[in-house]
Order: C-alpha cells, then sequence, then structure tokens
C-alpha cells in the first residue's frame, strides 16, 4: 500500500479525531501537499459535524413519567423484599437464642422443666429435641408479633 | 477552557451523588437520573431499533433493569457506559428474538424505514436550517446495519471516546476503530449512492 494509500485509510479517523498523535501528524504533513487528500479529509469532517447535528428525537413526558413510577415501584419491592428477609433472620436468630437461653438457665435453676422432661421421656436426646420444640414454637409467636408490630408500624409511616 | 472544566466537574459530582442515592436506595436519584439521560438513552435505543414503539419499551426496561441491578455497578467505572451497555443488551436480545438476521446486515436493498430516526417531532426537524441534508444523512444511517449505526451514534451523538464504547460494546479498542471506520465508510457510501459526489460537498 503506498503512502497515499495509507494516508486516505486514515481520514475518516482523522475527520473524527481519533487518531494516535504520530497518525495524526502523517496525516497533517501528507494533507499539506496533497489536494486530493485535503478535499476527501474536508468532506469526512462535513459528515462528521452532520453526525453530530443530527436532531435529538425526545421521548415524551408520559413515558418517562411511567417509567420513574414503574422503575420506583421496583425499588419499593426490592426494599420490601429485603425487609423481609431481615425479618426472616431476626426471627431466626431470636428463636435459637430464646431456647439457649432458656435452656441454661433451666439447668442452671436444676430440676424444674428440664428435670421434668428428662423423667419423662428417660432418654437426654429426646428431651433435648423436645426441650427445643417448644422453645421454637414459643419464641416463634413472641418473634412474629414483633415483626407483626414492625411492619404494621412502617406501613403507618408510609 | 476553566468554564468548560467546572462545567464538567460540577456535572460529574451531581452524576456521582445520584448514582451514590440510587445504591443506598434512595428513589430520588433514580428520578434524577431518568432527568439526566432521558434523552440521550431514548435517542441511542430508537437509533438501534429504528421503531419509536420498541425504543419506548426497552426505555422502560433499562430503567428497571437499573433499578434492579445498581448493586452490581461498581462504582469506580463509568455509570454512563454502564447505563448505555444496560441498554445496549436489552436492545441486541429484543432484535435477535424479532428480527433474526445477522447483527451486521442492512436492511434489505431499496428498503428503509420511514423516517423515525430523523426525529419524533417533524416541526422541529423541519425547523433545521440544513433539515434537508440532516434528513438524507438520518436516512441513510437508519439503512446502516445495527453494529455500525451504533457506534456512529456512541461516538458522534453521544460524544463518547473510544475507550467508553469499548466498554459499551465489550470489544477491544481496536475493534471500535475498524468498525467506525467500517461504519463511516459504509453510511459515505449510501450517502454518494444518493447525490452525486459534487452535489454532497
Amino acid at each position: 500500500m503506498s503512502e497515499h494509500d495509507e494516508i486516505r485509510a486514515l481520514l475518516p479517523l482523522a475527520a473524527s479525531g481519533d487518531l494516535e498523535e504520530a497518525e495524526e501528524r502523517r496525516v497533517s504533513v501528507h494533507v499539506a501537499r496533497c489536494a486530493g487528500c485535503a478535499a476527501e479529509l474536508e468532506q469526512w469532517r462535513g459528515l462528521a459535524g452532520d453526525l453530530r447535528r443530527l436532531p435529538t428525537p425526545q421521548p415524551s413526558a408520559a413515558l418517562v413519567a411511567r417509567t420513574r413510577a414503574m422503575a420506583q415501584a421496583e425499588m419499593a419491592e426490592q426494599a420490601e423484599a429485603r425487609a423481609q428477609q431481615v425479618d426472616l433472620v431476626f426471627v431466626l436468630m431470636f428463636c435459637w437464642a430464646l431456647t439457649l437461653a432458656t435452656w441454661l438457665v433451666s439447668r442452671l435453676v436444676g430440676g424444674g422443666l428440664a428435670s421434668w422432661l428428662e423423667l419423662f421421656s428417660g432418654k437426654t436426646s429426646v428431651w433435648v429435641a423436645w426441650y427445643t420444640l417448644a422453645g421454637w414454637l414459643l419464641s416463634s409467636v413472641v418473634a412474629v408479633t414483633l415483626v407483626g408490630w414492625k411492619q404494621r408500624a412502617a406501613r403507618r409511616m408510609a | 477552557m476553566m468554564g468548560e472544566v467546572a462545567i464538567v466537574e460540577e456535572f460529574l459530582m451531581g452524576l456521582d451523588a445520584e448514582v451514590a442515592q440510587l445504591r443506598r436506595g434512595d428513589s430520588s436519584g433514580l428520578a434524577a437520573l431518568v432527568a439526566r439521560y432521558q434523552n440521550r438513552l431514548y435517542r441511542y435505543l430508537l437509533r438501534l431499533l429504528r421503531e419509536p414503539a420498541s425504543a419506548e419499551d426497552l426505555f422502560q426496561q433499562t430503567w428497571i433493569r437499573v433499578a434492579q441491578g445498581i448493586k452490581q455497578y461498581d462504582p469506580r467505572r463509568s455509570f454512563e457506559a454502564w447505563l448505555f451497555r444496560v441498554a445496549r443488551n436489552l436492545a441486541i436480545d429484543h432484535l435477535r428474538r424479532y428480527r433474526p438476521e445477522s447483527l451486521d446486515a442492512p436492511l434489505p436493498s431499496g428498503e428503509l424505514p420511514a423516517g423515525n430516526l430523523a426525529a419524533s417531532d417533524p416541526g422541529a426537524f423541519q425547523t433545521l436550517v440544513a433539515g434537508e441534508r440532516a434528513r438524507r444523512v438520518a436516512h441513510a444511517l437508519e439503512g446502516l446495519p445495527v453494529i455500525h449505526r451504533e457506534v456512529l451514534t456512541l461516538r458522534f451523538e453521544e460524544e463518547m471516546k473510544l475507550e467508553e464504547i469499548a466498554e459499551v460494546l465489550a470489544i477491544p479498542l481496536s475493534t471500535v476503530k475498524s468498525r467506525l471506520r467500517r461504519a463511516l465508510d459504509a453510511l459515505r457510501g449510501l450517502l454518494l449512492a444518493e447525490l452525486p459526489e459534487q452535489e454532497w460537498r
């Protein structure tokens, strides 16, 4: 490929301002002494200018308002889903914490419910299972009530 | 020059604040971003899809995706490039689904859509001094394959740098350059086919 052809291939990007510095210098030197390339470069620049000046179609105000409302509703839904996840984690942790805490207390106090369960089943693993189940049931009721209060308060705020 | 730099800095600070708001789940950030990008994003989608109805549909879907996926956006990168990439992915999926022809294929010869690219408001369009020339360029642009239309609109209308275009299109910089050159060549070819060269200058 001759120097002239190489430069001609660079002209579109020279017009859009996207050449490397060295390429730009080569184009400038060549164009200064080649009338054909100078005229073609002007034509490319004209085309680049035409593209920059194309009228901008605009979305209707109704479309923008509808889009904003839909995207914001999506965000609210996501926030609600996140809050529900947090509540679920809270319920799980609360149930375990309450069960373990009351178990420790009952063992420390000695006798009471723990020894009654032990007597009742005669097997440690079984009474632990009974105790955990009872603890979970009790703490679930408390946790669900707390979450319910929290959600009602959030709805009142909204 | 100093004034321009100050305006750009102000623009970027405002943009960063809006993106941060959105990432915190504050919907006012989303409203501000929609207002900031509504015209540019709609224009980009219209250039890609050529049909206002599809562009409107994907305009909505893009912002819903933004609301859903803002946590995945890396704030160290350009929000603009990320936004246009979300829109582009939706547009390409749409084109593949509804127009299964190759994405680098032009329209069948002689068939051009009826001037959707020029402007949605014909009154505004006609007020342009060089209206006829703009109409011809817009018409020729519509006749190009989507991969050429998108690189031209990102470079000349969105005024993105080649690096940003590479990020939007997820292609190497060298490919952006060669694609841009080929797109300009193809556009010029279409215009010259319509008009004698002397008349075009």
